[in-house]
């Protein structure tokens, strides 16, 4: 499914708590169908922009539009429209999967016809028709947060707003949980992930929202935000380790950041360009350096937060 | 108003309430106590002291009205101090069943909710603040009408059946005043008191305990007419019921002030 239209679309949002500023004037947007990840350490002002998305909070200033309702006005009507899940799943452990999500079903209006078999469906699909009848107390952190996904998807919303969906999670469970939210991506729903795993939004995402203290520091794809950003990429060489030394000079006479990584024979060039690199290996060959693999290394998510978080702080 | 909602938020917190033994374990002794052991109790010691009419009944028949304390009189001693325990000094008594279970239901629901950080899942669905603030009404105030209501009838059926005494002693008219009108009073006064308990305090075992302090005045009253400074007759249980009323629907009000979306969250 293409991308669409802005589906949420957010200006000038300022939300305090007491002298505490949570928000400080965001503005940014979500086309339908598309990815957001909406990235920062805790207290950046994600789960506050989530709530005020689904009008659970009221802004101080600026405007929030989602399905183009204003959430304090239609709250009703876009939280019928969209699925919700929460760092802490929220689940009433007394109850089993199968009663807690009839329940809300119909909290979210699913017709009492079809809830049996939208129901039945979901377990199936989050692996949990074998447990639906057990207490949500004796599941373990993955199921529940399985659970939470299967909860969110029971009126198959259009818009998912997903706040920190695997911060509970071990490795085996949060892969899943990605697993499931790529899945629900594939099926052509907008998301809007909140999330600190620069590897989960880097996986995920279309484009990247980064806020710090309140404020938008940076918005767009990955590798456009590196570009933009000017975070440079590294080109990593492996050479003849008896060679090391030769490759070593021949590099530093053309003036690059260049050391020797503690496996034999490996050698890193930080700064790079892509265009750069034909001339780099050109310049080993020529020198007689055999040269046995080169890889640049395009500036990840994490990068691109470090370079970001190390000029905020100088600031 | 959509119900669908409502009942679903009701359905919720019975199961769990069901489920949950610190919950429920007093639910099932407190009523046990006051409609079936405490009539078994005041029949059983009429039918053995029957030597106390001068000494312990004759003050209290004083302070009935006429028509009644002539009715009385007709009783044996053993079931006149029966009576006079059952549908008059300790009729009052009977308000903290519903009381315990709506206080008891509703702080589980409410502060509980916040506790177990289930709340925030309520308010990202579809429902409305006020749908919210009944399915949690409904939830504390039904069972709490229902056992009180219901354990009243019972209770009426075992102190018949134990003193042998029946209408319009046994019931008396104000027992059913205090029945039919403060038994769905109390209850609400319970939940709203929880309610605004449940906006200032964090934790379920302190709304619990402060909560508990509702059933003081109930205590004064036994304690007040125990020392004999007045008897509860038709016109005192009416206006009890009536002041109860008033209580419950101030409190409840200002407790539907705070029961939005916001306010709540910011306390959970």
């Amino acid at each position: 499914m293409g991308i669409h239209a802005p589906l949420i679309v957010i200006d000038q949002l300022e939300r305090r708590f007491g002298e505490t500023v949570a928000l400080a004037g965001i503005s940014f947007h979500v086309a339908a169908g598309e990815i957001v990840g909406l990235l920062g350490h805790n207290g950046a002002g994600k789960t506050t922009t989530i709530r005020l998305l689904l009008g659970l909070l009221t802004p101080h200033n600026g405007t929030v539009r989602v399905f183009g309702l204003d959430p304090l006005v239609d709250g009703e009507r876009i939280r019928q429209r969209t699925g919700v899940v929460s760092e802490s799943p929220g689940l009433d452990e007394r109850l089993t999967a199968r009663e807690l999500l009839h329940v809300f079903a119909d909290l979210y209006d699913v017709p009492r016809a079809i809830q049996r078999q939208r129901i039945a469906a979901l377990l199936e699909q989050f692996g949990l028709i074998e447990v639906a009848d057990r207490r949500v107390a004796t599941y373990s952190a993955g199921m529940r947060q399985r659970l939470a996904l299967a909860r969110c998807l029971l009126h198959d919303p259009e818009l998912l707003l997903l706040d920190e969906p695997t911060a509970a999670l071990d490795p085996v469970a949060a892969h899943y949980a990605r697993e499931l939210i790529a899945e629900r991506r594939r099926e052509g729903r907008t998301i809007l992930l909140a999330t600190h795993n620069l590897e989960e939004a880097e996986r995920l995402c279309d484009r990247i929202v980064i806020l710090e203290r309140g404020r938008v520091l940076v918005e767009g794809h990955p590798q456009d935000l590196a570009a933009a950003l000017g975070v440079p990429a590294r080109l990593a060489i492996e050479v003849e380790p008896n060679f090391l030394d030769i490759a070593l000079d021949v590099l530093a006479r053309r003036s690059l950041t260049v050391w020797a990584e503690p496996e034999p024979g490996r050698i890193i060039i930080d700064r790079m360009t892509r265009r750069q690199v034909p001339e780099v290996i050109a310049a080993l060959v020529a020198a007689g350096i055999p040269v046995y693999s080169v890889t640049l290394r395009t500036p990840s998510l994490e990068d691109v937060y470090l370079a970001l978080h190390q000029r905020t702080e100088r600031r | 108003m959509h119900w669908q909602r409502v009942w679903a938020i009701v359905r919720k917190d019975l199961i769990a309430v069901r489920r949950s033994r610190p919950v429920l374990v007093p639910l099932v002794i407190l009523p046990m106590i006051f409609f079936i052991a405490l009539p078994v109790a005041f029949g059983i010691m009429g039918r053995f002291l029957v030597e106390t009419r001068d000494t312990e009944i004759e003050p209290l028949l004083r302070r009935l009205p006429a028509s009644e304390r002539a009715q009385l009189e007709r009783l044996e001693p053993g079931q006149q101090l029966a009576v006079m325990l059952i549908s008059y000094q300790f009729a009052p008594l009977m308000l903290l069943v519903p009381l315990a279970v709506a206080t008891a239901i509703a702080a589980d629901s409410l502060a509980g909710e916040r506790e177990r950080q289930t709340l925030e899942a309520l308010l990202v669905t579809p429902i409305r603040d006020e749908e919210l603030f009944l399915g949690k009404v409904l939830t504390a105030t039904l069972p709490a009408v229902t056992i009180g209501w219901f354990g009243t009838l019972i209770g009426v059926f075992v102190a018949m059946a134990v003193t042998s005494v029946g209408p319009p002693l046994l019931p008396s008219v104000p027992w059913l005043i205090l029945a039919l009108l403060g038994v769905p009073g109390v209850a609400f006064l319970g939940l709203g008191t929880v309610v605004l308990l449940s906006a200032r305090v964090r934790g379920l075992q302190e709304v619990m305990q402060l909560s508990g302090l509702l059933a003081m005045p109930l205590i004064g009253i036994l304690v007040a007419q125990a020392s004999g400074l007045f008897l509860i007759d038709w016109r005192l249980a009416l206006l009890g019921s009536v002041v109860i009323w008033v209580a419950a629907f101030g409190v409840l009000h200002a407790g539907r002030g705070l029961f939005h979306r916001e306010k709540l969250l910011r306390l959970g």
